[in-house]
């Protein structure tokens, strides 16, 4: 009975963190799916951030309570530690001693910014030299530490 | 500022035009006096052909296309076979995506109302010649010439789908920017019915595309079966005068903005789509691709104040870009940043503010 009402309440959470979305951004499109034995949060859209030359598409997969990955699924880019994007191509956008997440976390007012600041940091790092102007943590996790885009629970 | 960068072709239609033999009375003291000291057919021949110095002096008049599509390019002859293909007799087929191109020249049969055959080749082959070049600026391969028009795949092995329509996209916006804008306004100088391209784009999955190699021996080429292909040729036909229709994949993998296309509607007003089997409830749209507008959004291009369209110096539009992105590295790092709702970084406070944060990895 526990399980059941914890799951109720995530679906309602994800709806709340869709409809913030949908409702203060034009350029992502969400859906609830089913994925593992919990369900996901998935938005998708194209971004091209003014002075940038690209045209982005992103990913954001948000399971409730969890850091959402965000994944840049164009252009296809090498991930690296320079760039503080994994090999699968989802972004690290927040060293977790800064602020613990939890699911009071606004998606539309924390990743979704940062998706864009990571944008402008991205293309100022294909023209400066190899340099990320963007604040850094001061160390690194690895490759296992990926934000979640399952319900683990 | 690179104005009328397809001036080079124009200025070659308008000499074939001014100095080529007219049609009825005149043909033969015109072809006679111009070809005089040769036999007909070999001079026929050599005056529709182009030296490679001329084709490429040409083809890299149109060098500002680099400011769009972001690499130099320089000329060689690219094969008309795709490259990424090479089916053999062995081999069956392969399955692979590629975006197909139909590019139809409408109305060239008007020319002849009032020029020989010699000069309307001439004309034609350079408005072909603008076009393949285009093309070619934009990673393309022309595979056929059909008629006046041509056949043309974008995309391959190593381009991503999104790529290879972004590239298809862009070089049909421009070979219908060259037929609307500089190439009527010499038609209507020299007094000739408007000719013009309609051009049809699709693509499918890799599943729904087979490359194989079509007809035996020598007389054979390496193309695609494909659903896609042959709506692209049949979407060329739902074009308006210079206009492009593309099939709703490419509208749902191109990353442009929904307001850039408009449904295809048959005399009624009703919804027509480039393929349908009701039983099945399936229904495949097709779109008008508004490719004025769509150039209006590509980076480098401006408009002076009668409307015609220039592409800016790319070292200067560049040099500007990177500061500006600069300044906006800065307000984000300031804690003063603000996001949009299209995903622009603003300061404008009714936005979305920034919170604080660091990259991590």
């Amino acid at each position: 009975m526990l399980v059941k009402n914890r799951t109720y309440n995530k679906f309602a959470l994800l709806c709340y963190q869709k409809n913030l979305i949908e409702k203060n951004y034009d350029f992502l499109s969400c859906r609830i799916e089913n994925r593992g034995i919990g369900k996901v949060l998935i938005c998708t859209g194209w971004i091209r951030p003014e002075d940038c030359k690209e045209d982005y598409k992103i990913m954001i997969e948000y399971v409730s309570g969890h850091e959402p990955r965000t994944t840049i699924l164009y252009p296809i880019i090498d991930g690296s530690v320079k760039i503080h994007m994994y090999k699968d191509h989802s972004l690290c956008l927040h060293y977790p001693k800064d602020m613990k997440w939890s699911e009071q976390i606004k998606i539309f007012q924390y990743t979704i910014p940062w998706v864009c600041e990571w944008i402008i940091f991205y293309e100022l790092f294909l023209v400066n030299g190899g340099k990320w102007e963007g604040r850094e943590s001061p160390s690194h996790i690895t490759e296992n530490d990926k934000n979640l885009n399952s319900d683990p629970d | 500022m690179n104005r009328e960068f397809y001036k080079s072709y124009v200025d070659q239609i308008r000499n074939t035009l001014t100095n080529g033999a007219r049609r009825g009375n005149d043909l033969s003291t015109k072809l006679y006096s111009d070809f005089s000291n040769q036999d007909s057919s070999r001079g026929i021949r050599n005056s529709l052909s182009l030296s490679k110095a001329e084709d490429t002096r040409l083809f890299e008049s149109l060098a500002p296309l680099s400011t769009i599509t972001g690499k130099k390019v320089n000329y060689h002859l690219r094969p008309g076979a795709h490259p990424d293909f090479p089916i053999t007799d062995d081999q069956d087929f392969e399955n692979h995506y590629i975006i197909s191109v139909f590019i139809d020249v409408k109305r060239s049969t008007g020319l002849f109302k009032k020029y020989n055959p010699v000069t309307v080749a001439n004309t034609i082959n350079t408005i072909q010649r603008a076009a393949v070049h285009t093309i070619w600026y934009h990673d393309g391969y022309v595979q056929r010439y059909h008629g006046d028009g041509l056949f043309a795949y974008f995309g391959g092995k190593s381009i991503s789908i999104e790529t290879a329509v972004k590239q298809a996209l862009s070089a049909t916006s421009f070979i219908s920017y060259f037929m609307k804008s500089d190439l009527k306004n010499l038609f209507n100088e020299q007094g000739i019915e408007n000719i013009n391209t309609r051009i049809g784009i699709d693509t499918g999955d890799a599943k729904d595309i087979l490359w194989y190699k079509a007809g035996m021996g020598e007389c054979s080429e390496v193309t695609t079966c494909s659903i896609h292909t042959s709506l692209a040729a049949h979407m060329q036909g739902e074009a308006k005068s210079n206009g492009i229709v593309v099939g709703d994949n490419i509208k749902k993998i191109s990353s442009v903005s929904n307001e850039i296309f408009d449904y295809v509607r048959d005399d009624a007003g009703r919804v027509s789509y480039a393929f349908e089997i009701p039983d099945e409830s399936l229904y495949y749209n097709q779109w008008h691709f508004e490719w004025e507008k769509y150039i209006k959004t590509l980076p480098n291009v401006g408009y002076d104040s009668s409307g015609n369209m220039f592409l800016l110096d790319h070292e200067a539009v560049e040099a500007e870009r990177i500061a500006s992105l600069r300044n906006k590295a800065l307000l984000i790092n300031s804690g003063s940043a603000f996001t949009s709702r299209d995903g622009n970084i603003s300061i404008v406070d009714s936005d979305i503010k920034n919170q604080p944060h660091r990259f991590h990895f």
